[in-house]
């Protein structure tokens, strides 16, 4: 059975915020937590990753730093503002009645 | 080792645009990209097999580049929600900064002291400028940045410098005139009293002509 990965793609956005409620991150680590959480089923390739990034920046939900990486070279990470945490309950929200239509209708 | 994965996605960004984005990007890339390689060793995977793998995953960057570059703005809808909100909290800030100027009035009219109605009008004005404050401080700020080539760039930075210019003259303007008409008011009418509200009234054009440029520029 295949996965509709262009159903997860419209939430690439939400999944995102949701790793970083739990705190300040950068993007193989979410990458990382979303291979572990999904058992290796679902992964975002690195065009979505960023372009993700760059469009909640862009709308203010989500800020970015540079800190320490490794092996020294600077690493970005990105903090979610209130904004983006008001956008992620407003997200879930959706996908919640979304979702129970869904069950009602298939 | 790393450093064969700096080289290589150096290489990858050899025909990209020159600009602060890009190079962001490419550190971003290069972090991660190290982190991955890292794993994928842990994992019991060749150094060769691995660069391989972290090589391909990072895809082609001109497309990447190109994605990132076309406008693509999300929640419209709520973007303008936040845009209500801040035509909201001004409207109503400037209400009570008029409200002020009329409590002020009407406090004087009543033949209250002079401390009663300087205490209701810095009330009024200062609630205001609380909110104002307040919500200018909260708002996210929408970074944008540059994609475009050096040239543009200087050229844009140098438009900047002559608002900047600009900017500097209307103030230094207002506030030489707004002393003059201060001490005009003061002497000729004897309203030592009330007078000083002209300063209020000129912090108030000064906001007014800031966010006009503002407007003006986006």
């Amino acid at each position: 059975m295949s996965i509709r990965a262009d159903v997860i793609r419209g939430h690439t956005e939400t999944i995102i915020l949701a790793h970083l409620m739990k705190g300040n991150s950068y993007g193989y680590e979410i990458n990382k937590s979303i291979k572990e959480k999904t058992e290796n089923r679902y992964e975002l390739n690195d065009a979505t990753l960023y372009c993700a990034f760059r469009r909640l920046e862009e709308a203010g939900y989500i800020i970015s730093f540079w800190g320490e990486g490794n092996s020294g070279a600077r690493r970005r990470y990105y903090s979610i503002t209130n904004e983006g945490i008001e956008f992620y309950k407003k997200s879930i929200q959706e996908w919640n009645l979304t979702k129970e239509l869904i069950d009602k209708l298939i | 080792m790393n450093e064969k994965i700096r080289k290589e996605v150096n290489i990858l960004f050899e025909n990209a645009p020159n600009t602060k984005r890009a190079n962001d990007l490419k550190d971003e890339i290069i972090s991660n990209a190290e982190d991955k390689y890292e794993d994928l060793l842990k994992q019991g995977k060749k150094e060769e097999e691995a660069l391989k793998t972290v090589l391909q995953e990072i895809g082609d960057v001109d497309e990447l580049i190109e994605e990132l570059n076309r406008n693509n703005p999300i929640h419209t809808e709520y973007a303008l929600e936040a845009k209500k909100k801040t035509g909201l909290v001004v409207s109503i800030c400037v209400g009570l900064y008029i409200l002020s100027v009329i409590t002020c009035v009407v406090l004087e009219e009543l033949g209250l002291p002079d401390f009663v109605t300087a205490s209701g009008f810095l009330a009024v004005a200062g609630v205001s400028t609380c909110i104002l404050i307040y919500h200018f401080m909260t708002k996210p700020k929408y970074t944008k940045y540059e994609d475009t080539m050096v040239e543009e760039f200087k050229e844009w930075k140098g438009k900047k410098d002559k608002n900047k210019e600009i900017k500097k003259a209307i103030d230094s303007i207002l506030w030489t005139l707004t002393v003059i008409i201060y001490l005009i008011i003061s002497f000729t009418f004897g309203i030592w009293y009330i007078s000083w509200i002209v300063f209020f009234i000129a912090t108030l054009i000064e906001n007014i002509i800031k966010l006009m440029f503002k407007l003006w520029e986006e």
